[in-house]
């Protein structure tokens, strides 16, 4: 191994750029948190206590700006005998000493500033509760680097077992090879075919919460709108405003999906994948294949006529389900999923799996319910004389039985002698494979309904969260469950 | 270790089906009536304090129509939390444990040996009134996935806890 040119047997501060990354974080979160209480300052309302209130939000973040800085110089890293060892704290110290084998990844991220400063922003994951990770503000690139390397070096020597080594070692020296990559035209395809209804939900919350924060502190919103001149709320005006905002819903969710795949980038290691992304914050995760959990794809409408798919890889949470453990990588094609999937589970032939449906009565029971509320509904808005309330109750009712159905000719699921394939999806598609010896606790369920009809619905827990399949004969749910925990039981790989 | 990989008789698979679930101490049926019974009395003083401040609350339809809803609905989960007993019980094979519960909505949890994190053995102040203790296990799949048997004996608990801590030991030795 190359000798690093950094000692980390001393100890190592943070960059002094970590400063103003404090400074600039602490004004973020000031701003975030009291963007409502300070849009109604602007607006108006009384002068007097709006003076008050800024004094006292300058008080509060400065105080935690100096006891920031404080903690700053009084937080350092030492690297001695196979541990990392974190001093920190003002008042009481706290010592934090993570052994190398416990260390999952080390992710970096980069925003405008650290690039500016050429510093890295970085995340130690471990495979314990939360309170034994730890986060840099800014270290030197080179430096952040060469405690990468240094750690997983090390790690590398610690568990030779179960890897095969390809860089041998003593040599360990990450090699990436990349899987894809996404070009300017990709990228504006990807932001194209998001979710735009997800952005035009958000756009609207987003007005919807203003108006009641305005409302909350006393500004009469409806008494400003009562100066606009009453429209006639006609089907042109519905059908203007609903352009309108499905324009800003296509521009908004086009912004946040470039901002976030910016010049993607994503790589095979040896041992894992690393997905490098980000327009003003350089984010650079990686996800190891012992971690890697079940991997799942979808596409919608959209992304299907590109041909384009998400790529979910779904890996342990040591604490609970947390979005952050599912790494997605738009613009994936079908090439590259079967190339990802093979990489840590096996090579597979998707297309030709042996699948299975689930039992109608997935579809007859939902529908049933859905029809007697919407009877409900009807009749209670005939009695009250709301006959306009009829039509939009009938087409939530169908809305919600035909995509029940097309859901449940969707969805299937089989199993090889490794590998279980669940797919289903609505508008999109959706796939998940999970390795069988993954399962962690595997639970039948029977309600009364399907009690009657000898059926049953069967959830695979996992580490990366639960995975369901509903309505099957209880016959076969019990097939599958024996083989599945038979798997289990008599499998010895490592789940993590 | 070379690693295998080798097809299985799918008929010598052990099944789930043809266990036998050992029922729970007859005690806990107690155990579950005074913790119901305790909840629905901590309910009503709540009502009947906050009506000393209230007048309200203690005037005529009121009064009446609330201890009959309380009578009721302490009648129907006390009758549910012995009913329930019936429904639950579990099972311990050598290399896993399962256990079923639900009146309506039947569930059967397996949880294989070689996946659990960690167990622990819980009293609270009813339990060891009877003599009980509740055997809890904990797995990586999330809180859903781990599983908590109430009622049992704490010579019982004591054993079986010793019992599945051998198990994942020598699970992790191989």
């Amino acid at each position: 191994m190359k000798k690093s040119e950094f000692d980390f047997s001393v100890p190592n501060r943070q960059s002094y750029v970590a400063i103003v990354m404090i400074l600039f974080k602490t004004v973020n979160i000031v701003v975030r948190q009291l963007f409502p209480v300070l849009v109604v300052i602007l607006v108006g309302g009384s002068k007097q206590k709006g003076d008050y209130i800024i004094w006292f939000i300058v008080a509060v973040s400065t105080l935690t700006m100096v006891y920031s800085i404080i903690n700053f110089f009084r937080t350092y890293f030492i690297v001695q005998n196979g541990e990392l060892i974190l001093h920190t704290g003002i008042f009481s110290r706290k010592k934090i000493s993570i052994p190398f084998a416990r260390i999952q990844t080390i992710n970096f991220e980069q925003n405008i500033i650290h690039q500016f400063f050429s510093v890295l922003r970085i995340k130690v994951d471990t495979a314990g509760s939360e309170k034994n990770e730890f986060e840099f503000h800014a270290l030197e690139t080179a430096k952040a680097y060469a405690l990468r390397d240094l750690v997983l070096a090390e790690k590398q020597t610690l568990e030779p077992i179960h890897e095969v080594n390809i860089t041998g070692i003593h040599s360990y020296q990450p090699t990436f090879t990349k899987i894809m990559s996404l070009s300017p035209t990709d990228l504006l395809k990807v932001g194209l075919t998001e979710n735009h209804i997800k952005s035009g939900g958000l756009i609207f919350l987003f007005f919807f919460w203003i108006y009641q924060n305005l409302q909350e502190v006393g500004v009469d919103v409806d008494e400003y709108s009562e100066e606009i001149p009453e429209w006639e709320m006609g089907l042109y005006t519905i059908i203007f405003f609903t352009t309108v905002l499905m324009i800003f819903s296509v521009i908004i969710s086009l912004i946040r999906s470039v901002v976030k795949n910016y010049d993607l980038q994503f790589l095979r290691s040896a041992r894992g994948f690393k997905i490098v992304s980000g327009l003003f914050t350089k984010r650079e995760v990686s996800a190891l294949d012992h971690k890697i959990q079940h991997i799942s794809w979808s596409d919608n409408l959209l992304k299907r006529w590109i041909g384009f798919k998400d790529l979910s890889l779904n890996q342990a949470s040591s604490t609970e389900i947390n979005a952050k453990q599912h790494i997605r990588i738009p613009g994936c094609n079908t090439l590259h999923i079967n190339q990802v999937v093979s990489t840590p589970f096996g090579q597979t032939d998707f297309e030709h799996f042996e699948m299975k449906g689930i039992d109608k009565r997935y579809f007859i029971r939902f529908s049933l319910i859905v029809g007697i509320l919407i009877l409900v509904v009807i009749f209670g808005a005939y009695f009250i004389e709301q006959l306009d309330k009829i039509v939009p109750a009938l087409i939530v009712g169908i809305y919600f039985i035909v995509t029940r159905y097309i859901s449940y000719r969707k969805k299937s699921f089989g199993h090889n002698h490794e590998l279980v394939f669940i797919k289903g999806g609505v508008f999109g598609d959706k796939a998940e494979v999970l390795p069988m010896y993954k399962i962690q606790a595997l639970e039948i369920h029977q309600s009364p309904y399907q009690r009657s009809h000898q059926l049953c619905s069967i959830s695979l827990y996992t580490a990366s969260g639960r995975i369901k399949i509903p309505y099957i004969p209880i016959s076969e749910g019990r097939n599958i469950s024996d083989t599945f925990i038979y798997k289990v039981e008599s499998d010895k790989r490592k789940w993590m | 270790m070379e690693f295998q990989n080798n097809q299985v008789d799918t008929f010598t698979i052990p099944k789930s089906e043809d266990v036998q679930f050992e029922k729970l101490d007859p005690a806990y049926k107690k155990v579950s009536i005074y913790i119901t019974t305790i909840i629905f009395a901590i309910i009503l003083m709540a009502y009947l304090i906050v009506g000393i401040f209230v007048d309200v609350l203690y005037q005529f339809p009121w009064i009446l129509l609330v201890v009959v809803t309380w009578s009721v609905l302490t009648g129907l989960f006390i009758l549910l939390a012995v009913k329930g007993y019936e429904y639950e019980g579990f099972a311990v094979r050598e290399k896993d444990i399962l256990f079923q519960s639900g009146i309506f909505f039947r569930s059967t949890l397996i949880i294989p040996f070689n996946r659990v994190q960690h167990c622990e053995i819980e009293h609270g102040p009813i339990d060891r009134m009877f003599g009980l203790a509740a055997l809890s296990l904990f797995t990586a799949g999330g809180s859903a996935s781990d599983l908590s048997i109430p009622g049992l004996t704490q010579n019982k608990a004591a054993a079986l806890k010793n019992f599945i801590t051998n198990r994942v030991a020598a699970d992790e030795e191989e």
